[in-house]
């Protein structure tokens, strides 16, 4: 019992660092649905975007998070079924874009309203969404792999916006701000990256 | 129910451990995931080189670092919110003008306007002058413009876009940490002093960047 205490949950996040992958995608060895949950966490720049926009709607309230969590799931699944697939450069500068915005609506603790929480995640979900379809990659399979991006989406979006929601005290706030016009900073540069070098 | 939490105000009774234990996790969980690019399917030489470079620009030159540590130490001497709000507007405002200087949009008298950076700074930390909000934001700001113009325009192609950026933020952000960690020492007699000179050097440092850009 000692031994189970000691091993506090937080130290579960270990857990989600994960090790190199050297597959055009994820291969897990359990099947397409846990390839697409995997291939998730292969694109550092929607990750950021999930937890900016989780984080933002669960400092603003209950009700946002909630819409939050289901907008940005609908959104990812419908940009993977769209299949429209832009150029590299475009789908970067979406990325970036949609990394952007929800980084400088944190940065700025913005008051809005929780339907318009719901439309940014509408947006960002189906930006992130849209499959990377750049040399190389492999899509997506229908409709396991989008299933479980999606699944990996709603799951990260919950835990984030649910851990946000508990944070009253105004110094975690400013914390969580600060990474924000970070994160906001890093999609800005690397915007600008995309446009000069592509 | 936690009705605070619904509406946003500040609960009627002390916060529960479980909420520090919460948002303990919520930052261990998101340092935990920025190692998702090692999970990358195609690992490139180029993506350390990328994050280190990226780290390694804002200290590249001693006009970037004294500006940006000064920064830190006068909202350190003018308190909350001025405190985190500067750290978060300058790196906000550098990455607009890293943008610029990346797309080739040019701006006359950029080193002029980091070394005017590093005389007004310096000067505004050794008079201890306290300004508006607003004002000191602005301020900030337009200084932010040029350095990251400086930062943006030297850049070369090759890397990851992502990996760079991240590296420079986050070396940003630590000199703007050292500053606030400096000029904590304000809420002591001899830690004013101490300011007060760093100011000085820090001004006079600017006046040699600024003679040697006119010359």
């Amino acid at each position: 019992m000692r031994l189970l205490r000691r091993f506090r949950p937080r130290y579960l996040f270990l857990l989600l660092i994960p090790q190199s992958v050297h597959a055009h995608l994820a291969s897990t060895g359990f099947g397409a649905y846990y390839d697409g949950a995997a291939d998730v966490f292969l694109h550092p720049l929607r990750i950021a975007s999930i937890l900016a926009l989780a984080t933002f709607a669960g400092l603003r309230s209950q009700a946002a998070a909630r819409y939050t969590l289901f907008c940005m799931t609908g959104g990812w699944v419908a940009g993977a079924l769209i299949g429209i697939a832009p150029s590299e450069p475009a789908l970067s500068i979406l990325g970036a874009l949609a990394l952007l915005l929800p980084a400088l609506l944190l940065a700025a603790d913005a008051p809005v309203a929780p339907w318009g929480c719901a439309v940014v995640a509408t947006v960002v979900g189906t930006i992130n969404g849209v499959p990377d379809r750049s040399a190389g990659v492999e899509p997506l399979p229908m409709p396991a792999g989008i299933l479980g991006a999606g699944a990996a989406v709603f799951v990260i979006t919950a835990l984030t916006a649910a851990a946000a929601l508990s944070i009253h005290r105004s110094r975690w706030r400013v914390v969580l701000r600060v990474m924000g016009s970070w994160l906001a900073a890093m999609g800005i540069l690397a915007a600008g990256w995309v446009i000069r070098f592509h | 129910m936690n009705e605070g939490a619904m509406s946003g105000d500040a609960p009627a009774h002390p916060v529960p451990r479980r909420h520090h234990r919460s948002a303990s996790a919520l930052l261990l969980a998101t340092t935990a995931l920025a190692f998702a690019p090692l999970a990358q399917a195609h690992l490139s030489a180029g993506d350390g080189g990328s994050f280190l470079g990226g780290l390694q620009h804002p200290v590249s030159g001693l006009d970037h670092v004294l500006a940006l540590v000064c920064v830190g130490i006068w909202g350190a001497q003018l308190g909350p919110p001025a405190l985190w709000i500067l750290p978060i507007t300058f790196p906000l405002v550098m990455a607009c003008g890293g943008f610029l200087g990346l797309i080739g949009v040019p701006l006359p008298g950029t080193e002029i306007g980091i070394a005017l950076s590093s005389i007004l700074l310096g000067g505004l930390v050794l008079t201890r002058t306290r300004l508006a909000l607003p004002v000191a934001m602005l301020l900030v700001g337009a200084f932010a413009i040029f350095h990251g113009h400086a930062h943006g325009a030297e850049l070369t192609p090759g890397g990851n876009a992502l990996w760079y950026s991240l590296g420079f933020v986050i070396a940003t952000g630590a000199l703007h940490a050292c500053g606030i960690a400096i000029g904590l020492v304000h809420r002591w007699p001899w830690g004013q002093s101490v300011l007060r000179v760093a100011g000085a050097l820090v001004l006079t440092g600017g006046g040699l960047f600024l003679w040697k850009a006119l010359v």
